[in-house]
């Protein structure tokens, strides 16, 4: 596409909207990592217990995704905070 | 069998080397005539800018689309920007450096060219007249080579005297602009040749001509000029600028590796901290040929401002809205070289914009220099790098380039291929056209979005599984 298009396309179109505010992270990194924290340490507790195993893996698997997603996001939210940009 | 293989080989390697070397022997065809050919340099700053008002005519039997300028070749390499508007209009033309060039029998040197294409047809016995504006990584030199912290400091400029042109000339000038004080060195006795000063309009230039009749690449002894410019002649070797695209937390990082050199003249007697701390004391805003602050210019709203160079962290910098004042550990003084780096951030929706038609698209614009004022850079690496999983769709510049790569590359939390990495190479440039816009299209779906996220989850949902598995795994031996 020739230079003139490319700027006129750029100069018709909206500008990026983000979806978290770099401002409003570390309060969502702080958070993200409580949850992850409690969920992990819930985990831990359901795989000491006494219950049958199936039982227990179906309920740290789910805890455990869950527990992860919130790691994942903790960790992006986290980095941006401490301004690593991923 | 063997003999013929080889004058095989030989033509086809003599065909092959001729089509990737210029032609030596190129000469235009002779259908214009300049009517008027009026030079104007400017040296006011660290670079040469020439700009050259022509009204040509068509003499030729058929109408002609095309314009040789003509150029010495040792300027050929070192051209920053070339461009040409129609007199009296905004309208750009079409313009190109062309590869081949002419030897001149009589002084055996070679003139280059470049190529201006008008928009419509010009007519037999027709005249157009159109500026063209040249701008060059090459400043005076320093006359003398040595002087003093306090002295003053004169530059040499040595160029052409009549245009070079290809083209009969039926009328020329040639002024030099840009300094209080000019003296042409080693002036021919004839009084038509010669510089004079003090002409109106422009008093303060050196004016040389009128000149009448000047035939095609017709030499006379070159002008040499000296002339007052108490300023660093900074010159930016190689520059090395890195910008990184974060959708996630919505910022365009910027980092700068600068190797800088000031090309003004040297101290005669060494660094002496006395006379330098003397002069600082009488400087009272005087300009003086060391730099001593670097002053970057940043697009609006930067934050979280840095500074450090081979040594560490250098404090003694300042920010005032977008300009970024830099005191080096010590003063710039001629011959002498200092590396560092600058970085700072600005928000993202000042420079990335979202398709329309498409929202998985993205444009991204970017300005092409940050650097200090008055300054050439002889290399860019210019790279931008896209989060990971982006895939390009279009790259544009306004100005050639040298060299230009796509390939991926990793960083913090980059757990798959990496980010993406655009690295453009230019040469010679002028921070004239700093404010110039390298313009990136690129695809960032929302899957390769939350790719981040969800590339750390799954490792962490391995481990705790690993973990709830070690536990609940019986090992013991009965």
């Amino acid at each position: 596409m020739a230079y003139e298009e490319l700027y006129r396309e750029f100069n018709d179109t909206v500008p990026f909207q983000p979806i978290f505010q770099l401002a409003t992270q570390p309060k969502f990194a702080i958070i993200a990592s409580i949850i992850s924290l409690l969920l992990i340490t819930l985990s831990l507790s359901v795989s000491s217990s006494e219950k049958h195993f199936m039982t227990k893996l179906i309920f740290c698997a789910t805890i455990n995704i869950m527990a992860s997603g919130f790691v994942g996001i903790a960790a992006v939210f986290a980095a941006n905070s401490f301004g690593v940009y991923v | 069998m063997n003999a013929s293989i080889f004058w095989w080989v030989f033509i086809t390697f003599f065909i092959h080397m001729n089509s990737v070397l210029c032609i030596e022997n190129f000469i235009p065809e002779q259908v214009w005539e300049n009517i008027d050919y009026r030079r104007a340099i400017d040296v006011s700053k660290s670079y040469l800018s020439e700009r050259v008002e022509i009204r040509a005519k068509n003499v030729g039997p058929e109408s002609v689309t095309e314009y040789y300028f003509a150029l010495p070749r040792n300027s050929l390499g070192k051209v920053s920007m070339f461009t040409a508007v129609i007199q009296g209009t905004d309208t750009y033309l079409n313009c190109q450096l062309f590869p081949n060039v002419t030897r001149l029998e009589e002084t055996g040197e070679y003139v280059g060219y470049g190529v201006i294409n008008f928009p419509s047809p010009i007519q037999p016995e027709q005249e157009f007249s159109f500026i063209t504006a040249l701008y060059y990584n090459v400043a005076g030199v320093p006359y003398p080579e040595y002087i003093a912290i306090s002295d003053e400091q004169s530059l040499l400029l040595k160029t052409n005297r009549f245009p070079i042109s290809a083209y009969p000339t039926v009328e020329s000038t040639l002024t030099i602009g840009g300094s209080s004080s000019f003296e042409e060195l080693n002036a021919p006795d004839d009084a038509y040749l010669k510089g004079k000063t003090n002409v109106p309009p422009n008093e303060e230039a050196i004016f040389f001509g009128p000149w009448d009749d000047i035939k095609p690449f017709e030499k006379e002894q070159d002008v040499e000029v000296v002339f007052n410019h108490n300023l660093p002649l900074n010159e930016v070797t190689l520059l090395k600028r890195d910008i990184w695209v974060s959708q996630w937390a919505s910022t365009l990082e910027f980092k700068e590796y600068y190797e800088l050199k000031n090309k003004g003249a040297k101290l005669d007697k060494g660094f002496s901290r006395i006379n330098y701390m003397r002069d600082q004391q009488q400087a009272d805003m005087r300009k003086s040929h060391y730099l001593a602050i670097i002053e970057m210019l940043l697009p609006e709203n930067p934050f979280g401002h840095y500074y450090n160079d081979l040594v560490g962290l250098v404090s003694t910098a300042k920010i005032q809205e977008n300009h970024y004042f830099l005191k080096p550990r010590f003063p710039i003084f001629g011959g002498w070289n200092y590396n560092f780096t600058i970085g700072w951030t600005n928000q993202l929706s000042d420079f990335l914009h979202k398709s329309n038609d498409d929202s998985d698209m993205y444009l991204l614009s970017v300005p092409l220099l940050n650097g200090p004022s008055d300054t050439v850079y002889d290399t860019v690496e210019y790279s931008v790098y896209v989060p990971e999983g982006a895939k390009i769709a279009d790259i544009d510049t306004p100005i050639p380039f040298v060299n230009l790569s796509v390939k991926a590359e990793k960083s913090y939390l980059d757990l798959k291929k990496g980010h993406v990495r655009v690295k453009i190479t230019f040469k010679n440039l002028v921070n004239e056209i700093a404010g110039a816009k390298i313009l990136i299209k690129y695809q960032y779906t929302k899957n390769a979005f939350i790719q981040k996220p969800l590339s750390i989850a799954i490792y962490i949902f391995i481990a705790l599984m690993f973990i709830f598995l070690l536990k609940n795994i019986n090992l013991n031996v009965k």
